[in-house]
């Protein structure tokens, strides 16, 4: 498959960002300057492993900013009124999960477009919080809130283990599981798969679930790196999401994806930021030039993709 | 009938060439597609294309009519040399193809479909609703096919799907039309319409190439034949010069088992028993059957009489309002997962929408409804998986380099067999096949063939659906024949011969066969 191929481009534009930032960019490759890296990037990371599967199986979930939002200000709530912080983050990932769950029951079961159903629970979800919490922040955290009570060196090693756990659990599972395979058959053609004997609709409710819970685990995490928490977290953080996917090659129609793909998207989208402002461009042009890198990672994909005049499918 | 009935009664020899092709070659990432074919085609002339599964048929057609470029040779399309081919050129020069799997917008009515082939774009900017629905009617009467042109593309069967593909090609006034395995869903009735369309359009001069697996077909409608094998032109001969079992060894290049290897085996205990079943959404009414173990059950009809119906509703995928006995036990099966679960595999007749995944490689394709047989506690066992793709991919002689290629590189016939090896895989203990052999070359269906014979020895109660009636007669023990949603009369074995087969079919009651004027 052009998958490999598609890896390798998007590895070849990280080696050459490194590349620059190592000639141009001295600093950049501390070690404080690269954990900070990853943790600005680590949601966008765990979130996308998620999106990646729900791409795969031929949805899209958009509501994703929102539901990080909610599980944020949920876990914050919970420790502020002396609930332990760990079981705070379970608070979180719960809430995550039971919004990608009721997201996937109207996707799977209901039948309606994915699209729509997680445009009206991304806009409902923000502004219920917005009118709920009138814009204010969740404060007055207890002190172990923080970091979860380790070292700040010890919760980045936690970060970097869980993520690390999360994107080799997913790469197995797409591989070497069936749930993955299903996965897989689901995006590339439902109807054959359901006559192949996969529950077509389990699988859909499942990766929304799981997005669902992915994304609580990454507004958890997240959140445990500030004293307080605000109430509009993760605006946009589904756009960044979708965009790394895309860039790591997945197909937006479904059926074809993967993580390595992915992971190298993410790393390469936030790695353009950081270099920039490393190399003293403003950060203005940011948005440009990522909005340029998904437009040249589409467009090579619709270039290398036949055109399939005459007979609108594969070939017979 | 003669056989000669469908031959031209002049020789197109006198007229220019509407069609050469020297020396075309082409290959996909490293695979010899083609070599160095040469073809041609006159004015008023059917001119076969033979060839086992993955001869080079299909791409050959490709190269002509646009859809895929050539790598080297000169084509020449109505006395015009083509350089850059593409399919808005062969159209222009009148070029019209009617490919191997019918390829409709779904969710568009036949009229629109028919139109969109049809109509110039810059015609008018207002539709015509009125003319379309008639043009649509028009052409599928033509073909002798009831379909109503307000329905849409997606809710017809496969068969009738094919029958609007036809009226496509047929309405488009082409110079020179590709058949490509046009009746390898359709019944006797639908060819013979087919078959009276096509010298038709032989007498007002239009050239066409006909490709087809079904040899006796060639026999009644060829003038000349072209034979391939493995991508190469083997010989050109005018087709009263060629016998059947000539085409044959020329294909092969070997001789062939004889088909429909029918074994006489023990019949054991009742497997699937039905009654009194309907579904109205179907249409399906009063059908009551069983099957026993060791069994071959067919299922014949007429295009639309309802045995996909029937399948669909075994299979859960439109649960029906009676009660089902599988082994004995009274089931309502609601979901393929459960009738999997039960024992039942169902081969669809549709392989592309319904059958493989064609961005999954062969491997996981076949192993998909059997999947327990390869993995532990949800863990796929890949070299397992592998073993077993291997071993159905010989025994059914599909034709690809390795079992880790992407379905839709193989050849149509390829795929079907990679469609009934997953089926296979799952060792049901009722096997429903709809159209099990369609688009497969004579060797291959001789190796399918003997297949489920050997799965009815190993006790598999088989449910047989087929368009063609030698398969049913050769291969069944009992026939139900089906007209108008449910069936009419079962058949012994002994009983099941053609002239009365296709009397119940059409709904005439037996005895009394108007079947002489089809
Ligand atoms: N897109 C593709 N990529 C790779 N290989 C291909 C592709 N299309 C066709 N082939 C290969 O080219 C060969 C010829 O295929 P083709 O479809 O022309 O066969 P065919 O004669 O039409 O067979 P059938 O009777 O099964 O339809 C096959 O070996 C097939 O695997
Ligand atoms: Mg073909």
């Amino acid at each position: 498959m052009t998958m490999q191929a598609r890896e390798f481009g998007v590895l070849a534009a990280n080696v050459a960002l490194l590349a620059i930032l190592a000639f141009c960019a001295h600093g950049y490759f501390t070690r404080g300057n690269l954990f900070d890296l990853f943790l600005s990037a680590m949601p966008v990371m765990i979130v996308a492993i998620g999106m990646t599967l729900i791409i795969l199986a031929g949805h899209i979930d958009i509501s994703v900013g929102s539901v990080f939002a909610l599980s944020s200000v949920v876990m914050g709530m919970c420790a502020a009124s002396g609930v332990p912080t760990i079981l705070s983050a379970f608070a979180a990932c719960g809430v995550g999960a039971f919004c990608g769950a009721f997201n996937g029951v109207l996707v799977a079961k209901l039948r309606m477009p994915s699209i729509v159903v997680t445009l009206a629970t991304m806009v409902a979800l923000r502004d219920g919080l917005r009118w709920k919490t009138q814009g204010a922040w969740v404060e007055g955290l207890p002190a172990r809130f923080q970091w979860f009570g380790m070292s700040s060196a010890s919760y980045n090693i936690l970060c970097f283990l869980i993520v690390v756990f999360l994107v080799a659990l997913s790469a197995f599972g797409l591989r070497y599981l069936r749930l993955g395979r299903a996965v897989f058959a689901t995006g590339s053609n439902e109807s054959a798969a359901r006559m192949a004997g996969i529950d077509t609709s389990k699988i859909v409710l499942g990766v929304f679930a799981l997005t669902g819970l992915f994304t609580g685990l990454a507004a958890a995490l997240n959140a445990a790196r500030f004293k307080q928490i605000p109430s509009n977290s993760g605006i946009g953080l589904e756009l960044k999401v979708i965009a790394a996917v895309a860039v790591g090659g997945a197909a937006i129609t479904g059926g074809s994806a993967s993580i390595t793909g992915t992971v190298l998207g993410v790393v390469l989208l936030n790695g353009i930021g950081s270099a920039l402002t490393y190399l003293g461009i403003s950060a203005y042009w940011e948005k440009a030039i990522q909005g340029g890198i998904i437009l040249i990672a589409v467009a090579i994909d619709a270039i290398k993709t036949p055109r399939r005049q005459g007979e609108n499918a594969v070939a017979a | 009938m003669m056989p000669n009935q469908f031959k031209a009664t002049w020789t197109p020899l006198a007229r220019p060439y509407l069609l050469r092709a020297v020396g075309i070659s082409k290959s996909f990432s490293g695979v010899r597609a083609l070599r160095d074919i040469s073809f041609d085609l006159r004015p008023g002339e059917v001119h076969a294309l033979i060839g086992e599964n993955g001869a080079g048929k299909s791409t050959f057609t490709k190269i002509v009519t646009g859809a895929i470029s050539a790598d080297s040779g000169t084509l020449e399309i109505a006395g015009q040399p083509v350089r850059n081919n593409n399919p808005n050129l062969a159209r222009s020069l009148g070029v019209s193809v009617i490919y191997q799997q019918p390829a409709l917008f779904p969710h568009l009515s036949v009229a629109e479909n028919i139109a969109l082939a049809l109509e110039d774009e810059r015609a008018s900017w207002l539709i015509d609703w009125k003319r379309r629905f008639t043009q649509a009617k028009e052409l599928t009467d033509r073909l002798g096919a009831l379909i109503d042109p307000q329905r849409t593309a997606g809710s017809l069967s496969m068969a009738e799907q094919q029958i609007v593909e036809i009226a496509k090609a047929i309405g488009s006034k082409a110079r020179m039309l590709f058949l490509d395995e046009p009746t390898a869903l359709l019944s006797d009735r639908e060819v013979d319409n087919l078959f009276r369309v096509v010298c038709q359009l032989r007498e007002q001069g239009v050239g066409m190439v006909y490709i087809s697996h079904r040899l006796e077909e060639i026999q009644r409608l060829a003038d000349r034949v072209t034979v391939l094998r493995d991508g190469s032109t083997i010989d050109c001969r005018e087709t009263k010069s060629i016998e059947r079992d000539e085409m044959i060894s020329l294909m092969v290049g070997r001789s062939v088992a004889s088909i429909f290897p029918k074994r006489s085996v023990p019949i054991r205990d009742t497997v699937l028993r039905v009654s009194n079943l309907g579904n109205r959404s179907m249409g399906l009414h009063n059908i009551s059957f069983s099957v026993r173990a060791g069994e071959i059950f067919g299922f014949s009809g007429l295009v639309g009489s309802g045995r996909t119906e029937l399948a669909k509703t075994l299979f859960g995928l439109t649960p029906g309002n009676a009660t089902i006995f599988i082994g004995g036990q009274a089931v309502h099966i609601t979901s393929p997962q459960q009738a999997i679960d039960l024992g039942i595999g169902y081969l669809p007749e549709d392989r592309r929408q319904h059958g493989l995944i064609m961005e999954m490689d062969l491997a996981s394709n076949i192993t998909m409804a059997s999947l327990d047989n390869v993995s532990r506690r949800g863990i796929i066992d890949r070299s397992e998986e592998q073993c077993v793709a291997e071993r159905y991919i010989s025994a059914l002689q599909v034709k690809t380099s390795s079992s880790s290629t992407p379905a839709m590189n193989l050849s149509g016939g390829n795929q079907q067999k990679v469609a009934l090896a997953r089926w296979m895989a799952t060792k049901p203990r009722l096997m429903i096949l709809d159209e099990p052999t369609q688009g497969v070359d004579v060797g291959s269906k001789a190796e399918i063939h003997s297949l489920i014979s050997q799965m009815a020895e190993d006790g598999v109660a088989i449910i047989l659906i087929s368009s063609e009636l030698p398969e049913i007669l050769g291969m069944c023990d009992r026939v139900a024949v089906f007209c108008e949603k449910t069936i009419v009369q079962i058949l012994d074995r002994k009983d099941a011969v053609q002239e009365k087969i296709m009397a119940l079919a059409f709904g005439h009651s037996a005895g009394t066969s108007k079947a002489g004027t089809i």
